[in-house]
């Protein structure tokens, strides 16, 4: 993301891992070239998932991860269900432990 | 301006020959444009000339400033959040010129893309610009603004480090003109307290495989020091010590007279290193 000149303009992610105001190359070239196709999830939808699977499944999801389970439960809805989904869930979401209990007020004194 | 211009005609080459003939090192001074404001900056930036600046390496501020340290990051920052804007860079290159030096650009590539590599040469050009300093493009990726400089008749200057190889050395050299930017550690732009011994070693072995001046930077802050690279290198590059200058004073005059005294004291600086 950039300004007219160049400078790179500030994103906000609560997801350390995708607040970063790029996209790679190949990501790039794969939506140019219609090989996949790209959503973007809030804030809200990712904690959503974030809690969804981790009080059906058990498993926490990393935060980036869990943007593709927002996503997931888009196209879920979209698609019907007898759907089949596949769903890349690419980290855990141990290391989210803090920013996650901000976002749900189980932090004490130190939400975020 | 036209396409017949040559390099020579921007005044990099002559104004370093020049500093040979004198048995010297050049003095290339850098400041940001817009800091502490943009008219406050060109006022920096003829001070810089009036005491004793061979050529003025006139800063773009960037968002993303991957090579410089906390002083020139802080003053980028400063000079973003108070509006400059790349336009702003080429009134400063006009007025760098009509100082009397020839004015360098160093700037983060990504603003070059965005104006079009084409306007932007060709913009510095109309300006009076005499080339571009360009930390963060390697000469393997340069294709577009090696056709438009050439075009345009403006000065190349890519960067070498002491981690480069004799063979990299000699592939990025033979894209460069005007100098060579010879950084003299690993590392980011500031004041240290030494500027490492491998600078002279960097400099002796990019003179093995080109003609160009070689021009140390990364860690000038004084006399002793300019004094001390002048005494193998074709120019000195000084940055964050001038800018401390603006950065320290409380107002912009203070900032001027510290500058001068600065300036002149590195002038000295390179006159007594042979």
């Amino acid at each position: 993301m950039q300004d007219a000149d160049g400078q790179t303009i500030e994103s906000h992610s609560i997801s350390a891992g995708l607040d970063y105001p790029s996209v790679g190359p190949e990501h790039s070239w794969l939506r140019d070239s219609g090989r996949a196709e790209y959503r973007y999830a809030t804030d809200e939808q990712v904690m959503h998932a974030f809690e969804l699977l981790c009080r059906t499944e058990g498993i926490i999801p990393a935060l980036e991860s869990a943007h593709a389970l927002a996503g997931a439960l888009e196209v879920g809805q979209e698609l019907g269900p007898d759907a089949l989904l596949l769903v890349n869930l690419s980290g855990r979401g141990d290391k989210d432990m803090h920013t996650a209990a901000a976002w749900f007020g189980l932090a004490g004194g130190e939400q975020a | 301006m036209t396409e017949a211009s040559t390099p020579d005609d921007r005044g990099v080459e002559r104004v370093l020959a020049q500093c040979r003939a004198e048995d010297r090192a050049a003095l290339i001074g850098y400041l940001p444009v817009g800091f502490p404001t943009v008219e406050g900056s060109i006022a920096a930036m003829v001070a810089l000339v009036e005491s004793g600046v061979d050529i003025v390496e006139v800063g773009v501020p960037y968002s993303d400033p991957v090579m410089d340290g906390p002083v020139v990051a802080a003053a980028a920052e400063a000079a973003l959040a108070g509006g400059t804007r790349v336009d702003d860079l080429f009134t400063a290159v006009r007025a760098v010129r009509e100082a009397g030096a020839p004015p360098v650009p160093m700037t983060y590539w990504n603003l070059v893309l965005r104006r079009g590599v084409e306007r932007f040469a060709a913009d510095l050009a109309q300006a009076g610009g005499a080339g571009l300093i360009t930390p963060d493009l390697i000469p393997d990726e340069a294709a577009d603004w090696i056709a438009a400089s050439d075009r345009q008749g403006l000065d190349r200057v890519f960067l070498v480090a002491p981690s480069s190889t004799d063979e990299r050395l000699a592939k990025v050299t033979s894209r460069c003109r005007g100098f060579v930017y010879a950084a003299s550690t690993m590392g980011v732009t500031g004041t240290r307290a030494a500027v490492g011994g491998g600078a002279a070693e960097l400099v002796r072995r990019t003179k093995a495989v080109t003609d160009l001046p070689v021009c140390v930077g990364l860690g000038v802050s004084n006399r002793a020091q300019a004094a001390e690279i002048a005494s193998y290198a074709d120019g000195v590059i000084v940055g964050s010590a001038l800018v401390r200058c603006l950065a320290d004073a409380r107002e912009l005059d203070e900032g001027l007279e510290a500058l001068r005294t600065l300036t002149t004291d590195l002038a000295a600086g390179v006159r007594e290193g042979r």
